[in-house]
């Protein structure tokens, strides 16, 4: 289709007009043809007189159609114009209004008049599209803001220390603590960067994933295994229940970068003495592995919020335990390149349980 | 032994220099790309410590005209790039070694002495420290005359600060050597903690003389008397 430079207002009308230009002249034809049928049959029978004044009738007749064209014409054009205009003026309140949302004023929506016709479902589908918007940006506005204190944090220290350290002199031994405590921050703000950089490749889509066949079981005791020197550390015991044979098509290292996160919040966050399970059950289709402990459990008021990005149940506390708060938006990005899901049951009373489903692999 | 460094970063190029002379190493340092081919191709050195990212002629194109004159020092590259075909480009260009900024210092040490150490391998069967000894073949631990009982973890970490004895080692050199930890955002340094607690317990505690030492901020150093 040829796209036009004309507005849909002035191209509807036109179509109108011509369309009614069609229509009439139609009409006015027929009624012409009827007319000159009727005055004309046995015109050469007739006097005279009566012959001429057929003629004159006929032609007064042409000349009223013939004026009455145009008119009638014009008039139809003009209501056609006044019609699509008051059509289309929701439209162009709608423009109106959208040129001023910008991002500081997100949350304004389009009027809707109608949500019935045309016009007012485009608008409803226009203010969703803005509610998605909305939505998104909030989100990245508060991860800025969650990211550079989480950024500042470490600098602050490393800052602080520095500059305190510099206020006198100091013997060697006392130097040596000042360095590596700024050394300890370094390290801290190296792991939060190489934390986000892992989840905005993820965000990007520029992580490749390489899917094999595994045996789930074999990854979960490798994992607790790995962990295992922390829990004993606490007193804590990590029991393991798996299935045999449970296999899936997954990468093995993102899926296992999950599996220690999840793991590795149980046994930090649980007190001493606290008892951890971690099991990998077939259910129909489906792995479903558990990691649960009988820790304080978490508030349902976290529980939406638990694995986004720098989301902390306990600010000062997690902190303390040197978490950046990004351990488990790792964890569900990792489960969902795996094609599974991963949530937090709705746990009453004490500790918490995450399960974590995976497609099984014949 | 000559290092050349090639590091635009004034800082970084100084604390480099620095560290490396404070080994005893020989250092050259080189500014620019062109500088680099330079001096790379009309003096000898032992090895290249290269970064990618240079103004002007970039690292890895240094490296490969290093390379077309049939010079085949060992290079290791340093580089803020860490995705994994960024890796494989600076492998196949010719270099021997790739690290990612902020590398750890100590690291980049042990890296730096494998790389000389290249094409003479040395199969040590015993490492010894004052009166720890460990034989890798028996896979027995003696200290003094008490025979220690390790677990198949804490043997082989025992053995990598052996075999870097003297040198620091760390956090992030035991996570990837001893635990093989392809990745950095997975939260090691507790469990290494956690290890590194226990085998000095069953090494030092009932001996005088403490072998394992914390540097803080650093990481670990097995040596006779205060680092």
């Amino acid at each position: 289709m040829i796209a036009s430079k004309r507005s849909i207002r002035v191209r509807l009308t036109l179509w109108y007009v011509g369309t009614m230009a069609v229509v009439l002249f139609v009409f006015a034809a027929t009624s012409y043809l009827v007319a000159w049928h009727g005055l004309s049959d046995g015109i050469e029978h007739l006097s005279p007189e009566t012959a001429s004044f057929r003629r004159r009738e006929l032609n007064e007749l042409l000349i009223v159609l013939g004026l009455g064209f145009p008119l009638a014409l014009g008039v139809a054009g003009f209501g056609g114009y006044i019609l699509v205009r008051r059509t289309l003026v929701p439209i162009s309140t709608m423009a109106d209004r959208a040129k001023t949302i910008t991002a500081e004023n997100l949350s304004d929506r389009l009027p809707v008049e109608n949500p019935g016709d045309e016009i007012g479902q485009l608008a409803t589908v226009f203010n969703q599209t803005l509610e998605r918007l909305e939505n998104s940006f909030s989100q990245l506005k508060r991860f800025t803001a969650d990211a550079s204190h989480e950024l500042r944090t470490p600098l602050t220290a490393i800052r602080s220390v520095g500059e305190v350290g510099l206020r006198e002199r100091r013997n060697e031994g006392e130097y040596r603590e000042i360095v590596g405590s700024m050394l300890e921050e370094v390290d801290r703000l190296s792991h939060v960067v190489d934390s986000l950089l892992t989840l905005t490749r993820a965000a990007a889509g520029h992580v490749q994933i390489h899917p094999e066949r595994i045996d789930i079981g074999n990854l979960i005791q490798e994992v607790a295994r790995y962990l295992s020197a922390l829990a004993e550390e606490k007193g804590q015991t990590v029991e393991v229940a798996i299935d045999h044979g449970l296999f899936a098509n997954v990468d093995r290292f993102i899926l296992r970068q999950a599996i220690i996160n999840v793991l590795d919040n149980a046994i930090k966050y649980s007190p001493p003495s606290a008892h951890i399970r971690l099991s990998a059950l077939r259910s129909s289709e489906s792995i479903v592995i558990q990691i649960s402990d009988n820790g304080p459990g978490i508030d349902p008021q976290h529980h939406e919020r638990i694995f986004d990005r720098f989301y902390r149940v306990d600010q000062a506390r997690s902190r303390h335990l040197g978490g950046a708060g990004l351990g488990l938006a790792i964890a569900r990005w990792a489960v969902h390149a795996n094609g599974g899901s991963i949530e937090l049951q709705k746990s009453v009373g004490a500790g918490s349980t995450f399960r974590i489903c995976l497609p099984a692999s014949k | 032994m000559r290092i050349l460094v090639v590091e635009d970063e004034s800082k970084v190029a100084d604390a480099l220099k620095a560290g490396l002379e404070g080994e005893h190493y020989d250092v050259v340092v080189s500014r620019t790309g062109e500088d680099a081919f330079f001096q790379a191709s009309t003096s000898i050195f032992d090895i290249i410590v290269l970064d990618w990212m240079l103004p002007g002629r970039d690292g890895i194109e240094v490296l490969r005209a290093v390379r077309n004159l049939q010079i085949r020092i060992p290079v290791l590259v340093l580089t803020a790039r860490d995705a994994v075909e960024d890796r494989v480009i600076g492998l196949d260009s010719g270099a021997d070694d790739y690290m990612v900024k902020p590398f750890a210092f100590p690291e980049l040490l042990a890296r730096i002495r494998t790389l000389l150490r290249r094409g003479r391998p040395e199969e040590i069967l015993r490492l010894k420290i004052a009166d720890l000894e460990m034989d890798l073949i028996a896979r027995k631990t003696v200290r003094g005359n008490r025979v220690l009982d390790l677990t198949p973890r804490e043997f082989e970490l025992l053995e990598y600060l052996l075999r870097h004895q003297n040198h620091l080692v760390s956090r992030e050199m035991l996570a990837r050597d001893v635990w093989k930890e392809p990745s950095r955002g997975t939260p090691l340094d507790n469990v290494i903690d956690v290890h590194i607690a226990r085998l000095r317990k069953k090494i030092d505690q009932e001996s005088d003389l403490k072998l394992i030492h914390t540097i803080r901020g650093v990481g670990f150093t097995l040596r006779e008397g205060e680092p």
